[in-house]
């Protein structure tokens, strides 16, 4: 019964701040510096991770596809299931799944340090929001931003089939250009930018609420980072489900 | 005018309870009392951080719990606080802590005119030099300074330092506090320091504020605080020589 209180006051807590944060975009005019600062550190924080980890996702990727469809169909259709999958799924899956465990935990163990030094009690009682100074800049780059690294992540997972399939499978550069193309639909690189702008609103969302609200004492600071991570990994699959449902099932 | 009529605020192990106190504009008041007695829970809760279960925290004669937070914002524009900590933001250096509380309030701010501001700050707390210094690159009393440059950049009404020499050596604890009594002396503002240890501050202060276990134990002048016959009030007073 407490589990289930705790819950709801959260969920609760949580919508509140959204509302907040959303309020505060009226300021995002005024804070455009702060907001272009966080837009290079979230780069520069998740750019070389996202890449690497796609390279090899897109390696296992075309290996596994090839491994199940031997003797059913063409290897032709290695790279469109690919593509295919990629954009409307792995690319922005793989940038959410980055996102909550490099780009929240930075935030909210940032955020939470500040929080344990009274720094943010100082930036209120200097009259400034900490929403608005702290929070909404990181959350409007996270929006801006993670539409950008989707389409890196997505290509370097194509790459990364691509370089497999043409070194190991048998298959050449115009056969996969050509299975890239089937069944190509321009939506499909929306509809997946569409969920990747959620999961970064989201993780980042969460990652400054857990920060900014941690409790007094080192051990704070570590439970912050580890709720941001765990809960906004949670929230990135939960909030796939939903928009793959609303965005290509019908 | 800082007055608290009746302010209770219930924690598990520690709290306020029934907290009244008037601190006149433009004194010198020393909030005294051991570690745990309350405070910092009282500063916080006077600085508009911790609502108290019940009672009214008056800012000239404002209930600051009972306005919305764009008022609540403007009547915290009186305040500079130094917090026990410091509180400085370390991704920033000197000269953007220092000049943080006008920059985001009045973004279109010319750079010569912050940057004369804030050299006029610094200077005022004796430091040079250190503007383009990161706050982990600068020692303790350094460090407290800054933050006092910063509480002041605004020209506060009321100023507040929440044990302001705890944790420095006494050499720097001394240029510490001589720098805020001049600095009341200079500006005449209200200035409340929270204090475990008033030997520095009891021959400048005008009001003290004895709290224990969450109460108030003594609310008044400094002379008639030294006459208040408490066993906790008495060892303040000797512990400060002036038994």
């Amino acid at each position: 019964m407490n589990y289930l209180k705790s819950f709801t006051l959260t969920t609760g807590e949580i919508t509140l701040f959204i509302l907040r944060v959303l309020k505060s975009f009226r300021m995002a005019f005024k804070n455009w510096k702060l907001i272009v600062y966080h837009m290079f550190e979230i780069s520069q924080e998740s750019i070389l991770i996202l890449v690497f980890a796609s390279l090899f996702m897109g390696m296992v990727s075309a290996y596994q596809i090839a491994y199940q469809m031997r003797d059913v169909l063409p290897m032709l259709y290695v790279s469109t299931i690919v593509t295919q999958a990629v954009l409307i799924e792995i690319g922005p899956i793989i940038t959410g799944i980055g996102f909550s465990g490099k780009v929240s935990s930075q935030i909210s163990a940032e955020l939470s340090s500040m929080k344990v030094t009274d720094q943010i009690d100082a930036l209120e009682v200097m009259s400034i929001d900490p929403i608005e100074y702290l929070v909404m800049p990181r959350v409007a780059a996270a929006v801006l931003i993670i539409p950008f690294l989707t389409l890196i992540t997505e290509f370097s997972i194509v790459f990364g089939s691509y370089l497999i399939s043409i070194a190991a499978l048998d298959i050449t550069s115009n056969m996969f250009i050509e299975g890239s193309k089937k069944n190509f639909e321009m939506f499909q690189v929306f509809g997946g930018l569409i969920k990747s702008l959620m999961f970064g609103f989201f993780t980042v969302i969460l990652s400054c609420y857990f920060g900014i609200t941690a409790k007094t004492g080192a051990k704070a600071v570590g439970r912050a980072t580890t709720l941001s991570v765990t809960v906004s990994a949670i929230a990135v699959v939960v909030l796939d489900y939903i928009f793959t449902r609303m965005l290509f099932l019908w | 005018m800082v007055k608290l009529e009746n302010v209770t605020k219930r924690f598990n192990d520690a709290g306020l309870y029934g907290i009244d106190a008037h601190l006149p504009k433009n004194g010198f008041c020393t909030v005294i009392g051991r570690s745990g007695a309350g405070k910092s829970l009282l500063l916080r809760t006077i600085l508009g951080l911790i609502k108290p279960d019940s009672g009214r925290v008056l800012i000239d004669d404002t209930d600051i719990y009972n306005v919305k937070y764009k008022k609540l914002k403007s009547i915290r524009s009186k305040f500079g606080v130094l917090f026990q900590n410091n509180a400085l933001l370390d991704s920033m250096n000197v000269f953007e802590n220092v000049s943080l509380p006008v920059s985001y309030r009045n973004p279109d701010i010319s750079q010569n005119d912050l940057k004369d501001m804030v050299a006029d700050k610094l200077r005022v707390t004796y430091l040079s030099n250190v503007s383009e210094k990161y706050v982990n690159q600068l020692s303790g009393g350094m460090q407290k300074r800054v933050a006092i440059a910063r509480a002041l950049i605004t020209d506060p009404e009321i100023l507040f330092y929440d044990e302001p020499i705890t944790g420095l050596d006494p050499l720097t604890a001394e240029g510490i506090i001589d720098l805020i009594r001049n600095l009341h002396s200079e500006i005449k503002k209200t200035t409340i320091v929270i204090t475990h240890d008033m030997r520095g501050f009891i021959d400048f202060t005008d009001y003290v504020m004895l709290i224990d276990e969450g109460r108030t134990l003594f609310c008044g002048t400094k002379e008639d605080f030294m006459d208040f016959d408490n066993i906790i009030a008495r060892a303040y007073v000797k512990m400060a020589g002036k038994i």
